[in-house]
């Protein structure tokens, strides 16, 4: 079993599946301080943490955004610098030159068509980025999870032929979106394979399911990860990664309102 | 000759009568004219009642109390900015408001509604169902049990039809809270609420404190009190009154902004205003076309009787009075129309206060704004436009005449005589 505890980078949540499988898979340190389980739940996700560690990235990003009957595809390219700097540009002919960009918590898109920058907060920070089952607010969870949850092993069970554990993350903090996660972490490869986001509640909100992952500067990175919203079961987003590139040069000048309404 | 007023008065009202087709026609243009015009403002008057009453009844009351930082992030609704002790302001009321007032709490913030299987935007208002219902006529319009129920949630007609449920089916409430998690609880829908405003029909949820309280996982804050003022006979009155309490709720309480009915429409009633000044607009048309009409009979009537003129001067009547008995003869027209006017509108009006319109179903299901859905207007009887169409209808009458009288007034004797 990898054990990797990198300091030296900064993991961020990047965007999309980056951030969702990131978020979840970081776990505070002192959860390793429970029992055997617990440590050894601890060991996991350090394991695939250290899968996750750089400081920067940019990607082509697609989302296929299934609404019923309907299907949206959306293209943009991407990039993330630190754990609160996120750049989007979409280039699909529907939205392009639409842009977003996050600093910190906070969220702005601009639209070309009206020349018109929006800041996104309050209950806008619930609905799909472009049309997504991914929620602006989760888009704008910048800072890491690992110091929010502890985390268990919960069962080991074989999802799609593919011998799992299942880890129960939970948090007893009030300020995060989800109190509760749970992993199925392939054996083998030490990767989630599939997520579950709840409530406080304990209602079952998302599931992620990560469809493929792709060896990258010798990291495994999921590159295509299935959102379903359980509470719109008739719609879901089909994110994928390509030309993927890890630890480059983004300038601060990428990251500001000039670039976004340039 | 020496002719008195009384004199040209009846000279004037003899040559009216005789020409008996010509006054008929260009009276009843007038009366029909001011008809329309009382018609019209009785009309508008009716759905300005219609809409503020439908603001009061379910949205604002007469009065909405709200922490002044929430008023300032209203466009958001935002939970964080709740009223700093609502009993304490709750019992100070009395003091503030006229006898008979009521009022209620209320939160409302956003959230998004799911039934499992598609999720919609809604606006949840939770309720204290025992004085919600003094305040508020949401409670008689829902169909079905769980108004104020625990567990329960009630809807608008729209938003149950957006999401295809019923009473009974399982729905899930999600919401942002103040600080930045996210949270759901299941209710089960216990009635639907076939409210009359577009907005809340297809956005409302109604739940209870201990509901919403496990959706925000603390203790709720209450965002706003509501009030509802006694009624008022006329609607200047009601809003006056509004505004007026909700002066005084400020002055006593620093940290509150009282947001009273006539500001909560500011944006309806300034729309009012251009529609009254819409309705001016028919009144000048008409009455330009009955002063075209009355300058028409005026002159036909000189051309007609210019010997007659010729006469009445050889008989020393001087130029002005000449003058004074055609305008008069104008002015005779105009009363005539313009009490045709004053009638015929008072049985347009009598009709519309006493059955009035239904327009219902002539929009489709299009969002009217302000205006409630079912629209039905009753008229409203304003004195002050019955007044207003009967001066206008003179005074134009006079002035389309006084051409004529002119005219009339400056022919030669000799020439008048000559006249064949």
């Amino acid at each position: 079993m990898r054990v990797q505890k990198s300091r030296s980078k900064i993991r961020f949540p990047a965007i999309v599946a980056i951030l969702c499988v990131a978020g979840v898979i970081s776990v505070s340190a002192q959860a390793a301080a429970g029992g055997g389980f617990s440590r050894e739940a601890q060991a996991i996700l350090d394991a695939i943490d250290a899968a996750q560690q750089y400081s920067s990235i940019s990607y082509v990003g697609m989302m296929e955004i299934t609404q019923g009957s309907r299907v949206l595809k959306k293209q943009f390219a991407a990039y993330a610098r630190g754990k609160d700097r996120v750049f989007l540009e979409f280039s699909n002919p529907e939205d392009r030159g639409v842009r977003m960009l996050r600093l910190g918590s906070s969220i702005w898109m601009y639209f070309p068509s009206e020349r018109d920058t929006v800041r996104i907060s309050g209950s806008l920070m619930r609905q799909g980025l472009m049309g997504s089952n991914l929620s602006y607010e989760e888009v704008a969870e910048g800072e890491s999870l690992k110091d929010f949850y502890s985390a268990e092993i919960l069962r080991e069970e074989t999802l799609d032929g593919q011998p799992c554990k299942v880890l129960k993350l939970s948090s007893s903090r009030t300020d995060i979106s989800y109190p509760v996660r749970i992993l199925w972490v392939d054996n083998t490869r030490e990767i989630p394979l599939k997520i579950e986001l709840y409530a406080r509640s304990g209602i079952l909100m998302k599931t992620m399911y990560i469809k493929n992952v792709e060896p990258i500067s010798g990291r495994l990175l999921p590159t295509t990860v299935e959102i379903v919203d359980a509470l719109k079961k008739n719609s879901k987003t089909l994110f994928s990664m390509d030309s993927v590139r890890l630890d480059i040069m983004l300038t601060d000048s990428m990251f500001s309102m000039e670039a976004l309404t340039k | 000759m020496k002719a008195d007023n009384r004199m040209l008065f009846q000279i004037a009202l003899r040559n009216v009568a005789r020409h008996s087709r010509r006054t008929a026609i260009t009276a009843v243009v007038l009366a029909v004219g001011i008809a329309v015009f009382i018609t019209f403002q009785s009309l508008l008057a009716g759905m300005d009642r219609v809409t503020i009453d439908t603001a009061i009844d379910y949205d604002n009351g007469s009065i909405s109390v709200r922490s002044k930082d929430y008023e300032a992030h209203a466009t958001s609704q935002p939970l964080e900015y709740g009223i700093q002790d609502p009993e304490g302001v709750m019992g100070g009321l009395a003091a503030l408001l006229p006898v008979g007032s009521t009022w209620t709490p209320r939160t409302r913030f956003y959230v998004q509604v799911s039934n499992w299987a598609d999720e919609t935007p809604a606006l949840a208002f939770v309720v204290r169902p025992d004085t919600d219902r003094k305040v508020f006529k949401t409670a008689q319009k829902v169909v079905g049990g769980g108004w104020g129920v625990t567990t329960k949630a009630v809807v608008g007609t729209d938003l149950a039809r957006d999401l295809n449920v019923k009473e009974g089916d399982s729905i899930v409430v999600t919401a942002v809270l103040p600080n930045g998690s996210l949270n759901a609880i299941e209710l089960v829908v216990g009635g639907i609420a076939d409210l009359p405003l577009y907005s809340l029909s297809q956005q409302a949820i109604y739940m209870t404190t201990q509901d919403a309280e496990a959706l925000v996982d603390a203790p709720l804050p209450v965002t706003e009190i509501d009030i509802r003022l006694p009624p008022a006979s006329r609607l200047d009155v009601l809003v006056a009154q509004a505004d007026s309490a909700a002066s005084r709720i400020e002055k006593n309480n620093n940290d509150l902004a009282a947001v009273s009915i006539g500001e909560a429409m500011r944006d309806y009633l300034a729309m009012r205003n251009m529609k009254s000044k819409f309705a001016y607009i028919i009144i000048v048309i008409v009455l330009l076309i009955s002063s075209v009409g009355i300058f028409n009979t005026i002159l036909m009537s000189m051309y007609s009787r210019i010997r007659e003129i010729g006469v009445l001067a050889a008989y020393g009547l001087e130029p002005k009075q000449i003058k004074r008995l055609f305008s008069l003869e104008g002015t005779l027209v105009g009363v005539i129309g313009s009490t045709g006017g004053v009638l015929l509108g008072a049985v347009f009006v009598w009709w519309l206060t006493s059955r009035g319109i239904s327009f219902g179903g002539m929009f489709g299901n299009l969002d009217l704004g302000n205006l409630p859905k079912d629209l039905f207007i009753r008229g409203e009887w304003n004195p002050a436009t019955f007044a207003q169409g009967f001066i206008f209808g003179v005074l134009v009458s006079w002035l389309a005449s006084l051409m004529p009288a002119r005219k009339a007034s400056s022919i030669e004797v000799t020439e008048a005589l000559r006249f064949v």
